[in-house]
């Protein structure tokens, strides 16, 4: 049920072996990394948040029981730490230059419109339609992004998701269902 | 539900693989005859293999390193906050009767029986003085006024008959009862006059300010608080502390200054010296300014400075915005920006700036993410090696402030409790001091200005954090006071370095300098306008960065006696 790296997980609870430690980093930092890419858009906000998944994992490795699949264990705590994230982010005041321009109705330019959209982050190899994806992805609701993205680009199993979310197997479903009926919707053109 | 209806929800599922046996063969019979549905296959399908397309990006390479060096440092800090937490906590026997247990109840009550205590107490206490005082009773003998140093003036005098009684019936009622009760009868013009009275001169000795001690009581509780790993930075975090620090003109003018330098910032997080130089200015050569990571840094200081961290403090957004520019701008081998757009000396400047900046938003934040930059940036710095050997005339003047700022920047980051480069920074200090003693003594003149260079002397004195060298002191302090701060003869550069040699010096030399440059900034801060708030620069150096570059450096020199 929980796999080897549950295996390795433990073996470091029990030892403090730091290298074993290092080989889970290793494993686990791509995955990681595009799972936060895929909800931010941020290469530098990916590898921030990735990296504290770890050190969390790192100090608390005393409350790690070996119940399900480490993987489940990483991505909960990820999740977590996202939605923690998000708040944090959604509180943080919008302040406006005095400098800046004000528009016609008095309104003033704000900096967060001017800050350089995320997709020009993306890689130069990217093609349009994964372009019209990334935009079309942000469009769906917080929990239908989670599922499809654990789905789609971790290869999650449903039953692994529901899991990790802490859902019922019904619920991942039917949000993966709506997940893809709504990006159909969206992209309906490009793929065409 | 409609058996067809059915059939479509489970096609997503059917394509992921997640559809168990007996409703797979279900489904694809009913595909077999279904062209509709046979439509929706291929366009699911085809979406997500456009989804599976999109590229994934790969980790830094020194990813795994930065990990381990962040956790440690978690761990360190975690360790740190229990053995707080278990000191906090008051170990209750096991064996103690649970009425005895300092339950909350326990709390609870024994503050009501104090509370019944001291109103009991105060009642009658209070019942006490209000008792009308009944100077008429008889047998109770009372003197006219007792004169000090006059025993005589006791003279028993019975008040109840107004006339003198038998002295030695007197004294054997004292000897037998309570002692004389003195009353307050009104004195004579006589008696006022020959009184002596002791007044002790008024004097207004404040309690000296409650810094950064490690294992204060405030360190504790700051850390509690904060989850902050170091107590270096308690100071900037409390108002109050700072407004006592530096007085209520120096507050003002530095929040002012840091409304300017926020009303300045670029969309993108950055500063930059070119848009407040002067146009065709023929002092500074194109390209030869400093560059805008360093400019940036410059102005993160002064609001890291104030105690404003990307989520703390008035100015938290544009903390934020400026240090992730910052660290967007380092590259892999831990350079904050392109050394090939500058000279070397100003790179290594703008170098010392960002990696002091990032350091300091590791150590007030305690936050794992801003660790790893610093390191690097750190590194980097550590590597560069100046030429600042003072014997045999062979001293690279234009090293000088690279080299001063480098050591600067290398104890900045060993106060932020990041892995440092102590024996470069002690190196350097080493190197500094010796010059300074040297015949041919090292000196940064400072071009634009009529204020004596800046010694070998003084720059060995700016690492924060270091003990004050006591002779090197005495040795500049009395140069400093012959040229105090003045907006006409000197500049920011000066203005910095000797305010941290003052502060260090401390007693009546550093009342004089900071007054005097209150004084002198509080004067020439620009008062409105699109400058309001601002300095302009008044020595060369300073106008290698600008305006903002002047009121970063203007800021950071009044925030020096809580910096």
């Amino acid at each position: 049920m929980s796999g080897p790296d549950s295996e390795l997980m433990l073996e470091f609870q029990r030892t403090g072996d730091e290298a074993l430690f290092e080989e889970i980093v290793s494993k686990y930092q791509k995955p990681l990394i595009n799972f936060f890419y895929r909800l931010m858009w941020d290469r530098t906000e990916a590898e921030d948040l990735a990296q504290e998944v770890f050190c969390r994992i790192f100090v608390h490795r005393k409350s790690y029981e070996a119940k399900a699949k480490f993987s489940t264990y990483l991505f909960r705590i990820a999740r977590n730490l996202w939605i923690d994230h998000s708040r944090t982010q959604g509180k943080q005041p919008h302040m406006t230059s005095l400098s800046m321009p004000v528009h016609q109705d008095g309104r003033g330019e704000e900096l967060i419109d001017t800050i350089p959209a995320p997709q020009q982050e993306m890689p130069e190899s990217d093609t349009q339609v994964a372009r019209r994806l990334q935009n079309a992805l942000e469009q769906l609701s917080e929990e239908q992004r989670l599922v499809f993205i654990l789905a789609k680009d971790q290869k999650m199993k449903y039953a692994e998701i529901a899991d990790t979310l802490r859902i019922p197997l019904g619920t991942v479903r039917s949000r993966m269902h709506s997940a893809v009926q709504r990006l159909q919707a969206l992209l309906r053109n490009a793929l065409d | 539900m409609d058996k067809h209806r059915q059939y479509q929800e489970d096609i997503v599922s059917y394509l992921m693989g997640e559809l168990d046996d007996a409703s797979r063969s279900a489904l694809e019979r009913h595909l077999a005859s279904c062209p509709a549905c046979r439509r929706r296959v291929q366009a699911c399908r085809r979406l997500l293999e456009s989804a599976a397309e999109t590229p994934e990006i790969e980790p830094p390479a020194d990813f795994t390193q930065r990990v381990m060096s962040a956790a440690r440092a978690a761990q360190r800090r975690h360790t740190y906050h229990e053995q707080l937490r278990q000191a906090a906590r008051v170990p209750q026997p096991v064996d103690t009767p649970l009425i005895l247990r300092k339950t909350l109840s326990y709390r609870l009550a024994r503050l009501v029986v104090f509370a019944s205590v001291f109103i009991i107490a105060l009642i009658t206490i209070s019942s006490m003085f209000d008792q009308p005082r009944q100077p008429n009773q008889p047998g109770r003998h009372q003197p006219a006024d007792i004169r000090p140093g006059d025993d005589s003036a006791a003279a028993p005098y019975d008040a109840a008959e107004g006339t003198a009684v038998d002295t030695t019936a007197v004294a054997a009622i004292d000897a037998a009862a309570e002692p004389p009760t003195v009353v307050d009868a009104p004195p004579s013009v006589d008696d006022i006059a020959s009184l002596h009275i002791e007044v002790p001169p008024l004097t207004l000795d404040l309690p000296p300010i409650e810094l950064a001690r490690p294992g204060s009581a405030i360190e504790e509780l700051h850390v509690l608080r904060t989850n902050a790993p170091n107590p270096a930075y308690i100071a900037r975090l409390d108002w109050r502390v700072k407004k006592r620090a530096v007085g209520y003109e120096a507050a003002f003018a530095i929040r002012r200054g840091l409304w300017w330098l926020a009303n300045n910032q670029q969309p993108d997080g950055r500063w930059t010296a070119s848009d407040s130089l002067r146009p065709g200015s023929s002092e500074i050569e194109r390209g030869k300014t400093l560059s805008d990571e360093g400019v940036t840094a410059a102005a993160l200081l002064a609001m890291l400075g104030d105690g404003h961290t990307p989520r703390n403090g008035s100015f938290r957004a544009h903390v934020a915005r400026g240090v992730q520019w910052l660290r967007s701008r380092q590259q892999p081998d831990g350079s904050i920006g392109n050394s090939e757009n500058t000279t070397p000396e100003l790179f290594i400047v703008g170098q010392a700036l960002a990696t002091a900046a990032l350091a300091e938003t590791y150590g007030i934040t305690g936050e794992s993410r801003y660790l790893a930059s610093a390191q690097r940036a750190a590194d980097r710095l550590a590597q560069y090696e100046p030429k600042i050997a003072a014997s045999g005339g062979s001293i690279a003047r234009k090293q000088i402030a690279p080299a001063a700022l480098r050591m600067a920047a290398l104890a900045t980051v060993r106060l932020a409790r990041v892995d440092n480069h102590e024996e470069t920074v002690s190196k350097t200090a080493k190197a500094f001091a010796k010059a300074a003693s040297s015949s041919t003594a090292l000196a940064y003149p400072l071009e634009g200005t009529s204020a004596p260079p800046i010694t070998a002397g003084m720059l060995s004195m700016l690492a924060p954090g270091s003990a004050p060298d006591t002779a090197a002191l005495a040795g500049e302090v009395p140069r400093l006071r012959q040229h105090l701060p003045d907006w006409s003869r000197n500049g920011q550069v000066y203005w910095l370095c000797g305010t941290a040699i003052a502060h260090k010096a401390g007693g009546d030399f550093w009342q004089q300098w900071n007054q005097a440059l209150v004084q002198t900034l509080v004067r020439h801060q620009q008062k409105s306008g699109a400058d309001g708030g601002s300095w302009s620069p008044k020595d060369r150096d300073t106008r290698l960065g600008g305006r903002v570059l002047a009121t970063a450096l203007a800021i950071l020199a009044l925030e020096t006696p809580y910096r």
